[in-house]
């Protein structure tokens, strides 16, 4: 096996396995010696070690660092240089930085290398014991299902037993993933066999629809945990006996970059359960009612200061339930996104993190909606035409006599609202094409069981939306307008679907930013907003040219003057019929004391720089609050082309985080 | 040099061999033949040395720059051995200064310096909870990070622990720093702060009034506040931009 020291990741022939691997301190940016070693380490924790060895580069040591599961690689000039100690053991200068790290290394690989060649009969691999024994895992029984389960059952072991085999080694954070992967293909399985055998013919099942469902989330989940097999744990100690099928990774994967993204997930994943916002809203279904309800057709968000009962308010459970896991990777179709079991990052964030474009911390958008499905499902959930009939009466049912029946009818209203606004804009359009002045839509007082279907589909995700951007904005960018407002239009730049529907991100942030304003008034809080927003974008305009941008400040100032409420930008209709889902969002979703724990970091410092370290520092403990941390980062950011340190920041921002 | 009131500022280090109070104030720029030790104070050692640095931001009006332009201060290292472990605590008028001299040091030695930082929240709890004696909080600063727009917010009073107020934000922010009074000497009483990441500092009005930063540093170790860092609680300082 031969080594190449090249400028560049591009292979130098076919056979070629490459990293680009990045140096602790400049200076050790010299090639190659001709003579040396490279260990290779897998650490526990990068952050420490890279701590530890940051005051070792130089006298023949230089230190550099990757995207791969061996995220330190250390390069050691000359011989051995062996000694013997007092217990008359021969020890190397290697042994002496191994000793220095011992207690935070999984694996260490050493390759001698003469010249340009490894002395591949010389590798050696040294493994550290888990700090705790690993969890055990029982296949999941599947001999006795239909074959469409039994065979998507039957990969999934295969599949996790690889994925834990090496996870429990090298990164067993990933621990209560495989427990909760493992419970739910389980209970899948359980399920399925309370109904079916393996000789059950799914067409003459009652509910073939149902149990296509849960096929299709067995095929969610082994897709995306053979994606994290191959990014997370794909290369493992021998490196010679692996490789990552990404070219530019190909020799070390990117098992680092995998272990922060998750780093980041879990943290808000687990700060949410401990929460339990989902148990404390079911607890609060029979109380009382925060609002007189629908009729005469409008709530008084004024009276809700006064009702008792919110998230914040209601007392949490003595028993948490455990956090919903999601599979976490790095997705070059799907960019950031989610699903029921998985949530993806843009593939772009691997390199370019340290960008304002890519920022890791639009996992938090996508995490937020996994989040509050559950809590609409604990309201708005209907699963068949009985639990719709009941919905739809609960609407009808006049005054709310409980809090859940006062917010069901508050969430149906505002859906029929929004598509009430949409509907009209529509009618004016048409209307001005036939040249008509006045437009009318009628909607019958009471609610059909077909409008509650025809809402719940088609409407639900722009309720999402706006609830989202609120908690977003408020929980992961401090109601920091400049910071929000830049991430959120630097990241939709890169989304090709949001220029034709721009009004509608713009209406969006307006409603996120308006989440501050404490009066009820929605003509102020729409001037407010807009002019914050027009702000921010101004900001972002004035450091250079952006397209999307512009286009939304054009949206926005056309929103603005156009006060009459004609044209299909009418920013002012649409924000009054969704503000008062921003006011009940924050007086009865957010809670301070979620948002003051994602944030808990002791190595927060007060003032501008909240962590006051710089790219290629590590400090010598672990950073608490991965989310508060990149939105300190995010703060010092600049546009991608404009950092010549791009993809070396970004590797410190992943590494700093493990 | 006659000793002169003003600021200071502090870190704890954990002593050793390589690292005695004499090497940390020559690595604080004192002239060899200046280091000095002052009268004890309590179970602490004091040495004092000067070094002349181009900045005065003292109040006072008696300071007068030499023929280059520098002004002398003094710098004072406290040793003390509490419960079988050796201690300095470093302390200078010029915040930069000590960072800067602090950060050649760390970076001379093979291994780095370890300093120490208070758990703010095991402080608060000590102070709320035992009496008054000479020492006592007269203001505590918590980090708000559960309300948008709020970063400090500091209370202030007899006993700021003990308020409704502070109690009310518990879930809502972390403790973030402390003022104690301190009256170990028959003048005025001293205020010593402390934040969360090992930074000290008080107005010193005379050098015996540097036993209530000693003091408070005692109670701190003693109860088993400190936790050991390598990270500089200077760090917290912006960047560089001083010729001191």
């Amino acid at each position: 096996m031969h080594l190449v020291d090249a400028a560049s990741t591009e292979l130098v022939d076919a056979t070629a396995r490459v990293s680009a691997v990045y140096p602790l301190a400049n200076e050790a940016d010299a090639p190659l010696p001709s003579s040396g070693y490279l260990v290779f380490l897998f650490p526990r924790s990068a952050q420490t070690v890279l701590s530890k060895l940051t005051r070792h580069v130089g006298e023949g040591i230089a230190v550099f660092a990757s995207h791969g599961l061996a995220s330190v690689i250390l390069v050691v000039t000359g011989g051995p240089d062996s000694e013997t100690d007092a217990d008359g053991a021969e020890r190397t200068r290697i042994d002496d930085l191994l000793d220095l790290v011992d207690g935070d290394l999984c694996a260490a690989e050493i390759w001698p290398f003469e010249g340009e060649t490894v002395l591949e009969t010389q590798t050696t691999v040294r493994h550290w014991s888990p700090a705790s024994a690993p969890a055990t895992f029982e296949d999941v029984e599947a001999s006795d299902l239909p074959y469409e389960v039994r065979t998507e059952v039957e990969q999934f072991n295969l599949n996790f037993q690889y994925f834990w085999a090496r996870a429990y080694k090298y990164c067993d954070e990933y621990e209560d993933l495989a427990a909760w992967l493992q419970e739910t293909v389980s209970d899948i399985a359980r399920t399925v066999a309370a109904y079916a055998r393996a000789d059950t013919d799914p067409a003459s099942l009652d509910n073939p629809q149902q149990h296509y469902g849960l096929v299709s989330l067995l095929v969610e989940i082994n897709a995306c945990l053979t994606m994290l097999n191959s990014q997370a744990v794909g290369v493992t100690p021998p490196l010679t006996q692996s490789s990552f099928p990404v070219g530019e990774y190909s020799l070390l994967g990117i098992g680092s970059a995998a272990r922060a993204a998750w780093r980041i997930y879990r943290h808000m994943s687990d700060i949410f359960a401990n929460a339990q916002h989902l148990d404390r809203l079911h607890a609060m279904r029979h109380g009382a009612p925060f609002d007189s309800g629908v009729v005469p057709y409008r709530f008084n968000p004024a009276s809700w200061e006064s009702s008792p009962l919110s998230i914040e308010t209601q007392p949490p459970g003595a028993d948490p339930s455990p956090p919903r896991r999601h599979i976490v990777y790095f997705s070059s179709r799907w960019g950031f996104h989610q699903t029921i079991q998985s949530v993806s990052l843009s593939w772009q964030c691997i390199n370019g993190n340290a960008a304002t474009d890519w920022n890791l911390l639009t996992l938090s958008h996508e995490f937020l909606h996994s989040h509050l499905r559950e809590l609409l499902d604990e309201l708005l959930l209907v699963q068949d035409d009985a639990e719709l009939a009941a919905l739809v009466e609960a609407y009808n049912s006049g005054e709310p006599t409980t809090w859940s029946i006062a917010a069901k009818q508050f969430l149906l209203q505002r859906l029929r609202w929004i598509d009430h606004g949409l509907q009209l804009i529509a009618a004016r359009d048409t209307a001005e094409q036939n040249g008509q002045s006045h437009v009318e839509i009628v909607r019958s007082a009471p609610m059909t069981a077909e409008e509650a279907h025809h809402l719940l589909r088609d409407r639900l995700r722009f309720l999402e939306e706006v609830i989202v951007h609120v908690m977003d904005y408020i929980y992961f960018y401090d109601a920091d307008d400049e910071l929000f407002v830049s991430s959120l239009w630097h990241s939709w730049a890169l989304v090709p679907n949001v220029q034709p529907k721009i009004d509608e991100y713009v209406l969006r942030t307006l409603l996120a930013l308006a989440s501050t304003w404490r009066s009820h008034d929605e003509t102020q809080a729409f001037d407010d907003a807009s002019a914050r927003l027009d702000s921010c974008l101004a900001s972002i305009l004035d450091a250079g040219d952006h397209g999307l941008v512009g286009l939304a400040r054009s949206v926005l100032d056309e929103g603005e003057t156009n006060v009459s409420g004609s044209g299909r930008t009418d920013l002012r209709t649409r924000f009054g019929m969704a503000f008062p889902l921003v006011r009940w969002t924050k007086q009865f979703l957010i809670s301070s004391e979620l948002h003051a724990k994602l944030a808990h970091d002791e190595l927060r410092v007060a003032g501008e720089r909240a962590y006051p370290i710089d790219p290629w520092e590590f400090p010598d403990s672990r950073i608490e609050s991965p989310t508060g941390f990149l939105l300190d980062r995010f703060r010092r950011m600049t546009r991608a082309y404009e950092n010549d340190r791009l993809e070396s920041d970004s590797l410190w921002q992943l590494l700093v985080l493990i | 040099m006659k000793f002169e009131p003003r600021r200071y500022s502090a870190v704890l280090l954990a002593a050793d061999r390589s690292l005695t109070a004499r090497q940390l104030l020559m690595a604080l720029d004192c002239e060899r033949s200046g280091i000095k030790p002052v009268t004890p104070i309590g179970e602490w050692s004091v040495g004092a040395g000067t070094v002349r640095v181009r900045a005065n931001y003292s109040r006072s009006s008696r300071a007068v720059a030499d023929d280059d332009g520098l002004y002398p201060h003094r710098v004072f290292v406290a040793d003390a051995t509490i419960d079988g472990r050796p201690y300095h605590l470093v302390a200078s008028p010029y915040v930069r200064f000590l960072a800067k001299c602090l950060k050649r040091l760390d970076d001379s030695r093979p291994m780095p310096l370890i300093y120490f930082k208070p758990s703010m929240s095991d402080v608060f709890s000590h102070f709320e909870t035992t009496r008054p004696t000479r020492l006592a909080a007269t203001r505590i600063s918590v980090l708000m990070e559960g309300d948008v727009g709020l970063e400090i917010v500091s209370l202030s009073g007899r006993n700021p622990l003990r308020s409704d107020l502070r109690h009310a934000l518990l879930g809502v922010a972390s403790p973030y720093a402390i003022r104690v009074k301190g009256t170990f000497i028959e003048k005025r009483p001293v205020n010593i702060h402390a934040d969360r990441h090992g930074n000290i500092w008080c107005h010193l009005g005379s050098e015996e009034a540097l036993i209530n930063m000693a003091a408070f540093a005692s109670v701190m170790i003693r109860n088993g506040h400190l936790a050991p860092t390598s990270s500089s609680p200077l760090l917290r300082l912006p960047g560089e931009d001083s010729d001191l």
